[in-house]
């Protein structure tokens, strides 16, 4: 999951505005989308083995 | 206050190719000056060392904390914007510079101060192009705050974050409504700066052992936006409310770090002695706790009401004795 920079946040035009608000958007629903999912998954494994003492590899 | 129920120091996550030590990447030893380095979070989402930590710690954060990281995203898009045309001569930056701060305040601001921004407060490969860096800054709910290593700590320092960075991204849209350009930074967003060195330069406090800054009101209980812009304003000058006359005997902060990431000497970095945090050893501990924030609470700064006394205290003690400290 990644926040932003200024890639979204530069428009000057009206339209542009409104394009970078549906762009920001769909960036912002797949991450909620990932938290839920891939996220889920990763929580889940890394309380297993954190309550069974073995180690989950971030690499 | 006493850290509420701290988890030990011992984590259920590793790398099995640890990536290069952030204190050799944040230049810990080094004696040249240059600027800093992304280590840990860049919102570029560029591949940085320990990035693997990074990815990991916005997955296992509770929602409470993530939405409120999502929402603050979602209004910084308006961090910049177009500029209007029409510019508003500002001749007296003195008197601009009082106007800008009390419009800050009226936004919500608790704590403004502005500095020129200084090389030291950008990161290495990032460029900015403005003179000028409004700091500011807003407490946060002390009781919310005292539960710190626990979760509702975190969700409040996200939720700090997000009304701190509305108050820079609405002062912002001010100033470029006025005809000056004008760009808002609010964490996690914020890319380009550093805001406590610049924070520090604008006299919102000083850096403490914990390794963040200390303001006389509000201790380290605190969090930080700003705007940087060329309107030509006034600039502050640094604090002295006698820091580091009680860190150099106190150590709270150091004793109620469960990693022990924190020193009772400065230490050499990019060619400044400063205070600095262990990053090897706080930043596992940060992640397993969502942000713990001990340090910044357990200082005797951070408790209500006590800062100005404590300052007031420190200085006369060091007007009166010389070198004498307080315990
Ligand atoms: S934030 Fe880091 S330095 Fe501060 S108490 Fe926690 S682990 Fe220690
Ligand atoms: S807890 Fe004590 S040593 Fe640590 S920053 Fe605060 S005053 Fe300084």
């Amino acid at each position: 999951m990644r926040t932003i920079d200024g890639k979204f946040t530069t428009s000057t035009s009206a339209w542009s505005r409104v394009w970078r608000d549906v762009r920001l958007l769909a960036h912002l629903g797949r991450q909620i989308v990932q938290y839920w999912t891939k996220g889920s998954r990763i929580r889940r494994s890394y309380r297993r083995k954190d309550d069974r003492g073995e180690v989950y590899w971030l690499d | 206050m006493k850290p509420s129920d701290p988890p030990p120091p011992e984590y259920a996550f590793a790398y099995h190719s640890p990536p290069a030590s952030g204190n050799d990447i944040n230049g810990l030893g080094v004696t040249e000056s240059r600027r800093a380095e992304h280590v840990f979070h860049d919102a570029t989402g560029g591949p940085l060392p320990h990035h693997a930590l990074d990815a990991f710690f916005s997955y296992i954060n509770p929602w409470g904390v993530v939405r409120h990281l999502l929402a603050n995203t979602w209004r910084l898009r308006k961090q910049d914007g177009p500029v209007n045309p029409e510019r508003v001569a500002a001749n007296d930056p003195e008197k601009m510079a009082g106007e800008i701060k009390a419009e800050a305040t009226r936004l919500g601001a608790e704590l403004v101060g502005i500095t020129e921004i200084t090389d030291e407060a950008i990161y290495e490969g990032h460029e900015v192009s403005y003179r000028y860096a409004i700091c500011i800054g807003l407490s946060m709910d002390r009781n919310e705050m005292v539960h710190v290593p626990q979760t509702r700590a975190a969700v409040e320092v996200m939720r700090c974050y997000r009304r701190v960075s509305r108050i820079a991204v609405e002062l912002g849209e001010k100033i470029r409504s006025m005809g000056w350009p004008a760009r808002a930074y609010g964490n996690p967003n914020s890319t380009d700066i550093l805001h406590i060195p610049l924070a520090i330069q604008a006299g919102l406090g000083q850096l403490g052992k914990h390794g963040s800054i200390i303001n006389r009101t509000f201790g380290s209980n605190f969090r930080l936006a700003a705007v940087l812009t060329d309107l030509p304003l006034a600039t502050d000058r640094p604090v002295d409310i006698g820091v580091d006359d009680l860190c150099l005997t106190c150590r709270r902060c150091v004793i109620d770090c469960p990693p022990q990431a924190l020193s009772d000497e400065k230490q050499l970095v990019r060619g400044t002695t400063k205070w600095y945090v262990d990053f090897d050893k706080c930043v596992p501990y940060f992640v397993k706790t969502f942000g713990c924030a001990i340090c910044i609470e357990v200082c005797p700064w951070s408790e209500p009401g006590r800062g100005p006394g404590l300052s007031d205290r420190l200085l006369a003690r060091r007007s009166t004795s010389g070198n004498d400290r307080e315990d």
